[in-house]
């Protein structure tokens, strides 16, 4: 796997330029410019509604399964544009790998659950296939709790263990970028704690784009952090204010920044 | 415990009309459990005293009256497992296609689904019909067990098609996301994520269907045959256990002792086929627990 630099020096890795998303021609969500950095860690958000889901759905383009979804603008990974037919659109999600609010493990085996999406990207032999579950599993702190229950159904992990199986099964398949849609939503604080720890080993190793409701969760993890808001009533770009999450969090220079982190609103 | 509850909240009028109908839930059960309980007590009464093993493993004597349903038990098996063979695979790929490769509101779905729902309808007597004039006639078959379990594939696969294309449709959307955000195949999605999701329903729908062609009689009154003796192979006919009570009901005077020990075997089969369906769901159930 390449190593790559923490986010000392800031290297754009996904270019936002003009993205609006739209249900049945409403706009959801629209992004004049953002930078995405590689192997950091940036954190989006946001009030409810506000459109978080649909801007991370469109980075891996899973909003072209959306009946009345559109997108129109552009998202480039490392200067080249994302989308396009469905051969792309594989090569791409396998690229930028997604982990759901809710943990969606297949309804097979623990084991398989990792396997399976290896095997049909045509990756390796079954041996070098379960090593690299073994080495995600590892990754994600889940090796010694499920070692010996492989062949097990994934579904009957806990909640925090199966969140963590979707993260092993989507970095198995050595994703550049990993998009996170409020993963510990539906985890209690322990294994919210637990899924963080794992969140903390992907730094400088993949660039990753977390929606989080949980604002000291997105001070804790992201290295960058970008609020967004409800399109209307004046307001024509989503994104309120970015840059690094300090900066963001201890000297926000938008009031509505300022309002959100301190819990007037949202 | 429910009862002292329910006459506590009865004062109140609106709680009237809840425990009313909890009654009616109840009585309806009553009914249906009542009635059921009749059919399997008055069968056991009547039959189970010829339930012998020389019953079962003997060969019929004085036109069914005396001896045993050895023959109709293999004629039986013999055509349940050509229907099985024929209406699990085609059974699953034909749903496969309606749930997964039909184009969604497109014509081609729709018709197929509607025609499957009249077919699904259609009485049994037309399939036997069908099933004599094609297989037995057309294709030079004749009346064999052969015949009569394609006859049964041809009658109960529009049941199971739409049992199993409805316990596809119902896997959850994250399943499906799940394989999308994995970038999986089409074939991968199936195998891997909405088969195995699926799979306790399309197992149950088998069996279902399985159970409805083992209590058929009258799509294999001229299709499987209606002679005594023991198929030697699928091309030669055999009277299946639904046919011979039937025979032995309207037919034989003195004939309904071993009608209601018939009856008993076919409903004992039943309920085995229903338990290994239940089984094999619960197995494959497993692992798609808390979808
Ligand atoms: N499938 C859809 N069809 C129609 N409208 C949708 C769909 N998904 C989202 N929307 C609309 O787009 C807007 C943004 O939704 P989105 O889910 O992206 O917000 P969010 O910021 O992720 O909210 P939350 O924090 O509650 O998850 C909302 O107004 C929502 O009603
Ligand atoms: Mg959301």
């Amino acid at each position: 796997m390449q190593r790559i630099p923490a986010c000392c020096v800031p290297e754009t890795h996904i270019e936002i330029d003009g993205l609006e998303v739209s249900y049945a021609g409403v706009p959801a969500v629209r992004v004049g410019s953002m930078p995405i950095y590689r192997g950091c860690v940036t954190a989006i958000v946001g009030p409810s509604g506000c459109g978080k889901s649909s801007f991370l759905a469109s980075i891996n383009r899973m909003t072209e399964s959306v009946p009345g979804c559109r997108v129109s603008g552009s998202v480039r990974i490392d200067g080249v544009e994302s989308g396009g037919d469905r051969r792309r659109l594989r090569s791409l999600r396998r690229r930028v790998g997604m982990i759901f609010q809710r943990p969606n493990p297949l309804p097979v085996s623990i084991a398989a659950n990792i396997e399976a999406p290896l095997k049909d990207h045509g990756v390796g032999q079954k041996a070098e296939r379960r090593r690299r579950a073994e080495q995600a599993l590892r990754t994600v702190g889940l090796w010694e709790e499920v070692a010996d229950r492989l062949h097990k159904p994934a579904l009957s992990l806990s909640g925090g263990q199966q969140q963590r199986l979707c993260l092993a099964r989507c970095l198995a398949l050595e994703p550049e970028v990993v998009l996170l849609d409020e993963p510990c939503s539906s985890l209690d604080p322990m294994a919210t704690d637990v899924v963080e720890q794992a969140l903390a080993r992907l730094r400088g190793r993949y660039t990753t784009v977390i929606v989080t409701h949980n604002l000291a969760q997105a001070r804790r993890i992201a290295d960058f952090t970008g609020v967004f808001w409800q399109l209307g009533r004046g307001r024509e770009d989503s994104l309120v204010e970015f840059g690094s999450t300090r900066r963001v969090f201890e000297t926000p220079a938008e009031e509505l920044t300022s309002m959100y982190i301190g819990g007037a609103q949202g | 415990m429910h009862d002292l509850a329910l006459t506590a909240k009865a004062r109140d009028p609106a709680s009237l009309a809840a425990v009313l109908f909890v009654a009616a839930c109840w009585g309806a059960l009553a009914v249906v459990s009542g009635a059921g309980l009749w059919v399997l007590g008055d069968l056991l009464l009547r039959g189970m005293a010829s339930l012998t093993p020389a019953f079962l493993l003997g060969s019929p004597a004085d036109g069914g009256r005396a001896g045993g349903i050895w023959p109709m038990i293999v004629s039986t098996a013999m055509a349940m497992a050509v229907c099985v063979a024929i209406v699990a695979p085609v059974g699953l790929l034909a749903s496969i296609w309606l749930s997964e490769f039909s184009t969604r509101g497109g014509r081609t779905g729709a018709a197929v689904r509607v025609s499957l729902d009249v077919l699904a309808g259609v009485p049994s007597i037309v399939f036997g019909l069908f099933g004599y004039a094609f297989f037995c006639v057309a294709l030079g078959l004749g009346p064999s067990v052969l015949a009569g379990g394609l006859t049964l594939a041809c009658m109960v696969l529009p049941l199971m098609i739409r049992l199993s294309e409805q316990s596809l449709r119902a896997v959850p959307v994250s399943v499906r996301q799940a394989a999308e955000g994995l970038a999986l195949s089409r074939w991968a999605t199936l195998r891997r994520a909405v088969l195995p999701a699926a799979m306790p329903g399309v197992i149950s729908g088998t069996m279902l269907s399985l159970a409805r062609a083992l209590s058929e009689t009258a799509a294999l009154l001229f299709t499987a045959g209606y002679v005594m003796r023991t198929p030697g192979s699928l091309d030669d006919p055999g009277r299946v256990l639904s046919v011979h009570i039937y025979d032995l009901a309207m037919n034989v005077p003195g004939g309904d002792t071993n009608a209601y020990a018939s009856a008993l075997v076919l409903v004992v089969a039943l309920l085995l086929v229903a338990a290994g369906g239940a089984a094999l769901a619960a197995r494959r159930a497993e692992f798609r627990r808390g979808l």
